[in-house]
């Protein structure tokens, strides 16, 4: 039955493919503008700033839009997970090919508990909108300083590994 | 500790797995040693740029202005 499965979507080939690229493209680039341009000055002016109050509003601010904004990143992802499989499946792939092998080991092991860990930061148990509307301003703190500290120690990893996953997916080097 | 995950993962999937010998040759070794090295020192300059520690922000300047934020409005639950 499953081989039936795999034959029929197999004519699908390219169309799962084109969904898992337009899902790889939402999740590597949707947050980067907001996270560049908006998310990154107002946190270096929090930290030469850390007292300023109008700095600490700006900072909330803009942290619970960019929580917000994760989600399109976050739908994407689970729709990276589910077609990827997929496309190895049914295109007949296997672990033989190099780049594929790097690939996955980067996704598994490095992509996927950054994106758990995401996914709470910013919408479960340290969602900064959860701890204001509790008026837990204390755990809001907390959870600001977390999700920072977060986004400093993943940056380089992330904005490296994403680059040389599509770099390995696209050229196919050994 | 990601790079040690990713060159024994690699040697893991090939050797046992695949079942062909990996490596063949000790540049993989060497390879990930030096990008270890270089990735540890990139990412750390990084990181302390990104965190104000390097820099003054000259670049910058702060202007206090009265604005309104919008919140959305708690969700009844």
């Amino acid at each position: 039955m499953l081989e039936n499965v795999r034959v029929f979507l197999a004519e699908y080939y390219i169309y799962l493919k084109f969904i898992h690229l337009m899902a790889v493209m939402v999740w590597v680039w949707s947050t980067s503008v907001a996270y560049a341009f908006y998310l990154v000055p107002v946190f270096k002016a929090w930290r030469r700033n850390p007292d300023d109050g109008e700095v600490i509003a700006m900072r909330n601010w803009v942290m619970e839009r960019f929580d917000q904004g994760a989600s399109y990143e976050h739908t994407a992802f689970p729709i990276v997970m589910i077609t990827g499989p997929l496309l190895y499946w049914v295109g007949g792939f296997d672990m033989g090919l190099g780049w594929l092998s790097l690939k996955l080991l980067i996704v598994v092991g490095l992509f996927l508990p950054i994106e758990v860990m995401d996914y709470y930061l910013s919408h479960f148990g340290g969602s900064k909108q959860h701890f204001r509307e509790r008026g837990d301003w204390q755990g809001y703190e907390v959870a600001i300083h977390r999700h920072w500290w977060f986004l400093l120690l993943t940056s380089p990893a992330i904005m490296m590994s994403a680059m040389f996953v599509l770099f390995l997916a696209i050229t196919k080097p050994f | 500790m990601f790079h040690s995950y990713v060159l024994f993962g690699y040697w893991f999937i090939k050797n046992v797995i695949v079942g062909v010998p990996w490596p063949e040759s000790y540049w993989p070794i060497i390879a990930t040693i030096l990008w270890t090295a270089f990735f540890a020192r990139m990412a750390y300059r990084w990181i302390m740029r990104l965190d104000a520690q390097y820099g003054r922000g000259k670049g910058w300047e702060m202007e206090s202005i009265t604005v309104k934020l919008p919140y959305e409005k708690a969700r009844k639950t």
